[in-house]
């Protein structure tokens, strides 16, 4: 035997158990062309969190797309569970109906488009899809994007790509694209009330929306009746508010044009309503000041339960004033009631000793009959 | 309407001692703790089984339940009388609200605890009524209009109750009429509202508890007598021994003995009295 034998014995040895350790230890095949993504993988990011649908995409997520317009704060996070191995790449597509996994019907037929396309990276990668990209449907974006109302149920296809080579692919139907809103109310009247605006408005039967889930209201001060300004007509009602065959004008406020969020001043939630108030303080979704003798115009538009916020409904007037209620004037003749149900007056001291002593009959006397009632209960039982 | 005020000057007698007013209350809040707690110690001897009592007297074999107590619905015109602690220097509420009532309704269950014999029941009641008065609020530019904003109250009174009822007129000599009398303290809870929450005035808000007494007389009808194979068989099934219809005139003072809301009225009141 050769000296050096027992040597080159012992190396081919650990040699072939390392390649066996390497070969138990790293990646199979299957697991190279694999792909997940669980719901904790998949994040909506905004600004403002939402809670109803949160993985939908209404017309505000599209609007405040952070790809378009950045630090607007509206994207897709997605980190998938995927291994793998050489040089992948992770494609995102997006249809209505279409399987993209096909690459016949993803390639040619043009109802599946394309939304991220990256290389695959290791796991705990975070990639970015943006809403403008998902609602353009493959389409050209530009500033009307956002503003087609579409409902749609989309599927998202994660697919691992060697080349043109399908790997593996996984689905994700939570995501829906909703930028439809519910129609303005065709009439609106609006009141002054003290530091308030008391509205009424009308829906027609045929406009109102399944989803429906509200009304929001928004007003800008400096508002001024106009006479024969087509599409802007609120209806009058009492003192202080536009009156019938008068419109109202208003900077910041456009009739059938979409708010602008800084001029809300108020909200319901419920689409069954036709009233609302707007106030300050007291209203908490509202960022206008309210103040007796200022000019108002206002606006309502319809909400729905995926955030979407509708297009503006004519526009009125209404000038807040001072108003004498109940209690304002019960008080100014010199009333001494009120101040809450803490502050309760019992009277003088004697007359509410007389009120317990009342209190303290009825107790002995229902403890007396309770007493009694006991004590026939057992003497009948000794009887039987 | 003023019975139960004792801090009227007519009330009071010449050789009387005198006191501050409102303090004529207590003795008659004293005087009716008196009455509950000589009951406390009437004997319980009287106490008769009325069904035991109604087999005999009408001498059939048909079931009819024990009667414990009564439940009441009821309801009626009711305006508070807030105007009367101006002495006529001021009507806010008429100001606000106008001349008109509003319909009260109410519900109220007693405790016949104690039944006299050859005379009626006697036992406390609690009572719970609300009613509410809305109206648009006065322009201040122009008090002669009336605004879009909402100024409404609402008023809830709790009552405790001393019900006497003479059944003896329908019970033993068939008159289908049952007078009744009811005296107690009343605790109304009470709330001005302006469209946006309760009102508020310099930091005061709006709402309230006045304290007062109550008193009410008023005749239950019998309804048995029209159908009383139908009030049998409704005792047999429910547990209800007899229904009347009811009509009664309630007389309230409720301002805390004069320091709160007088949030009482004289009125009538109608309505259903059940007994089980």
């Amino acid at each position: 035997m050769h000296p050096k034998a027992p040597t080159q014995l012992k190396r081919h040895a650990l040699g072939a158990f390392a390649l066996g350790v390497v070969m138990t230890l790293g990646p199979s095949p299957a697991d190279a062309q694999s792909i997940k993504v669980e719901a904790t993988q998949f994040r909506f990011i905004r600004e403002e969190p939402r809670s109803d649908y949160p993985f939908w995409i209404n017309r505000e997520d599209c609007v405040k797309d952070d790809k378009r317009d950045p630090g607007a704060g509206t994207y897709i996070e997605v980190q998938p569970n995927l291994s793998p191995v050489g040089n992948y790449s992770l494609q995102v597509w997006v249809a209505r109906g279409a399987d993209c996994t096909d690459q016949e019907i993803r390639l040619t037929q043009g109802s599946c488009w394309k939304v991220l396309d990256e290389i695959a990276k290791i796991n705990n990668t975070i990639y970015k899809i943006y809403p403008q990209d998902i609602v353009a449907a493959g389409d050209e974006i530009n500033d009307q994007t956002c503003d087609k109302q579409v409902e749609w149920s989309t599927t998202l296809f994660f697919l691992l790509l060697d080349g043109d080579t399908l790997l593996a692919s996984t689905k994700w139907t939570e995501t829906q694209v909703d930028t439809k809103a519910p129609p303005p109310p065709s009439t609106l009247t609006a009141s002054g009330g003290d530091n308030a605006i008391f509205l009424n408005w009308t829906v027609t039967t045929e406009d109102q929306a399944i989803d429906a889930q509200g009304f929001a209201y928004y007003c800008s001060g400096g508002g001024m009746e106009v006479t024969g300004v087509a599409g802007a007509s609120g209806e009058g009602g009492m003192g202080g508010q536009t009156q019938a065959g008068v419109s109202c004008v208003a900077g910041g406020l456009e009739p059938g044009a979409y708010p602008d969020e800084a001029t809300r001043c108020g909200s319901t939630g419920s689409p069954s309503s036709r009233s609302g108030v707007v106030a300050s303080p007291g209203v908490a979704d509202s960022r206008v000041v309210i103040e007796n003798g200022v000019t108002y115009g206002v606006g309502v538009a319809a909400t729905d339960r995926v955030g979407n916020v509708g297009t503006l409904s004519p526009l009125t007037c209404a000038m807040p004033e001072p108003v004498i209620g109940f209690f304002e004037h019960y008080k100014a003749s010199g009333g001494r009631a009120g101040g809450g149900f803490c502050g309760m007056s019992l009277g003088p001291t004697g007359s509410r000793s007389g009120l317990w002593a009342v209190a303290l009959g009825l107790g002995i006397f229902g403890l007396r009959r309770w007493g009694a009632s006991r004590r026939d209960a057992r003497a009948r039982g000794r009887t039987a | 309407m003023n019975a139960f005020r004792g801090d009227r000057p007519s009330t009071k007698t010449a050789g009387s001692r005198k006191r501050p007013a409102g303090r004529a209350m207590p003795a008659v809040t004293s005087a009716l703790a008196g009455v509950v707690t000589l009951l406390t110690l009437a004997p319980a001897a009287y106490a008769v089984d009325t069904a035991l009592q109604d087999n005999r007297s009408e001498g059939r074999a048909a079931y009819r339940s024990k009667q414990h107590g009564a439940m009441e619905i009821r309801f009626g015109p009711y305006r508070p009388d807030i105007d009367e602690e101006f002495g006529g220097t001021a009507t806010p509420f008429q100001d606000i609200y106008g001349t008109g009532e509003t319909v009260m309704f109410g519900l109220e269950g007693d405790w016949q605890a104690l039944r006299i014999p050859h005379f009626g029941t006697f036992g406390p009641g609690v009572q719970a009524s609300f009613a509410t008065f809305s109206q648009y609020a006065l322009l201040e530019s122009d008090p002669s209009q009336r605004s879009a904003q909402p100024t409404n109250m609402w008023f809830l009174p709790l009552s405790a109750l001393a019900v006497l009822r003479v059944d003896v007129l329908y019970r033993e000599l068939k008159v289908p009429l049952v007078p009744y009398i009811k005296f107690g303290a009343t605790m109304t809870l009470w709330e001005a509202t302006d469209g946006l929450g309760v009102s508020v005035v310099d930091e005061v808000a709006g709402q309230g508890i006045s304290t007062g007494l109550t008193g009410a007389a008023g005749l239950m009808i019998a309804l048995n007598p029209i159908a009383p194979q139908a009030a049998l068989d409704m005792d047999n099934t429910t547990g209800v021994n007899s229904a009347y219809l009811f009509g009664e005139w309630m007389v309230s003072r409720v301002s805390s003995f004069e320091q709160g809301l007088e949030t009482g009225d004289s009125t009538w009141q109608v309505g259903v009295t059940l007994e089980f």
